[in-house]
């Protein structure tokens, strides 16, 4: 599992708003117009993504989406916070609060 | 007066005639030359997109057949710029192809155009996506020889926000060997292979690849999948700006999609053929 920046469990996530992307079946496709770069999540990453509209905490999207994949799935909110802190290395999130800190 | 302006004059005032006018997607353009069999032969190749008579268009590819030089003897121009001086005839006869799909690409304005080869059957579209080498024209070819109808083997143009498919009949480009390739107007398969209308939004997405001696199989992909791989393999995607990635969702949305692996034409194009007859008859 992958370290994660413990700001991240109690900042808001933000997509970067030029950030392009869309919804099919369920997955999500981006395009990063800056680095030229496509991505294409699965659903539950694309679920996190939708959800990083930085009006919620990490813990409570990873609340949410335990709600929403409920019963068997429900281990898809353990990969949450991994799934932030990846979209984040790939510079698809706005940086957060101590990322902007330490950039000055 | 610009250097157009100034050859056209002056090949017009030495007896050259003007090609038909034709238009491939938005590319509208004529041939003048100094050889009226040339220029009759290259129109040949784009018969489907003759829209005029005999006359200027937006753009002149001008053809100079050169007299006393056998072994190269054509020189091609654009607009008034050279593009090839003193080249073997199949040699030019190739760049003016490369160059009209390059026009093709320049004044696609509005439309994705999507890196693929394409045909038609009873409105619905076979969209046949991939790099280069992995057998678009070949087997659109043999598409079109068991009865579809050819759209194109190089740009799909999609025209948004429709997602209709506007044709681009260009001539095949087939391999011969590996240093020459053969154009092969798809009017000479048969009269009727020309597709003459985009046909219904309704499409089959095949990401094509060709691995040689390997079993022929297609398997369903994601349409997320394919809306990334179209994106990947559009000739205009970042040009298209803020929008760019709805019209390739809405051809993926369109379509159903399928990740090809060609390790036989002919395998592949009986699986194309099921795959249609299995998707027409889904309700």
């Amino acid at each position: 599992m992958t370290d994660m920046d413990p700001s991240c469990t109690t900042d808001h996530p933000m997509r970067r708003p030029d950030v392009e992307w869309v919804e099919l079946d369920g997955e999500a496709v981006l395009y990063d117009p800056t680095a030229q770069v496509l991505h294409r999540l699965n659903a539950s990453a694309a679920a996190v993504w939708a959800a990083c509209d930085g009006t919620a905490s990490v813990d409570r999207i990873t609340s949410v989406i335990a709600h929403t994949y409920s019963g068997a799935q429900g281990d898809v909110a353990r990969d949450v916070p991994p799934v932030i802190d990846q979209l984040r290395r790939l510079g698809l999130l706005r940086p957060s609060p101590a990322e902007g800190a330490a950039g000055g | 007066m610009s250097r157009r302006d100034r050859l056209e004059q002056t090949c017009e005032r030495a007896g050259w005639r003007y090609s038909r006018r034709l238009r491939c997607v938005d590319f509208d353009w004529s041939i003048l030359s100094n050889d009226a069999a040339l220029a009759e032969y290259l129109t040949h190749l784009y018969d489907p997109c003759v829209v005029g008579s005999p006359g200027p268009a937006k753009h002149v590819f001008t053809v100079r057949r050169h007299a006393n030089v056998e072994s190269t003897p054509v020189s091609v121009y654009r607009d008034g710029q050279a593009i090839l001086r003193r080249a073997p005839e199949d040699l030019a006869i190739a760049q003016l192809a490369w160059e009209v799909n390059r026009g093709v690409v320049e004044e696609s304005g509005h439309r994705l155009l999507l890196h693929a080869a394409a045909a038609e059957h009873d409105g619905r579209i076979v969209v046949l996506a991939g790099p280069e080498g992995s057998g678009k024209s070949t087997l659109v070819e043999a598409l079109v020889r068991s009865g579809l109808r050819y759209v194109t083997d190089e740009a799909v143009a999609v025209t948004l926000p429709s997602a209709r498919i506007a044709p681009y009949p260009k001539p095949i480009v087939l391999d011969e060997t590996r240093h020459h390739q053969r154009l092969l107007p798809a009017q000479e398969i048969r009269p009727d292979a020309v597709a003459t209308s985009g046909g219904d939004p309704r499409l089959l997405v095949l990401l094509a690849g060709y691995q040689p001696g390997r079993a022929t199989l297609a398997r369903p992909v994601p349409r997320a999948e394919a809306a990334a791989a179209l994106a990947e393999q559009a000739f205009n995607f970042q040009d298209l700006g803020p929008g760019r990635l709805n019209a390739v969702a809405e051809v993926a949305r369109a379509s159903d999609c399928y990740r090809l692996e060609v390790g036989d034409r002919d395998a592949a194009c009986r699986l194309v053929l099921e795959l249609l007859d299995s998707s027409a008859a889904a309700p």
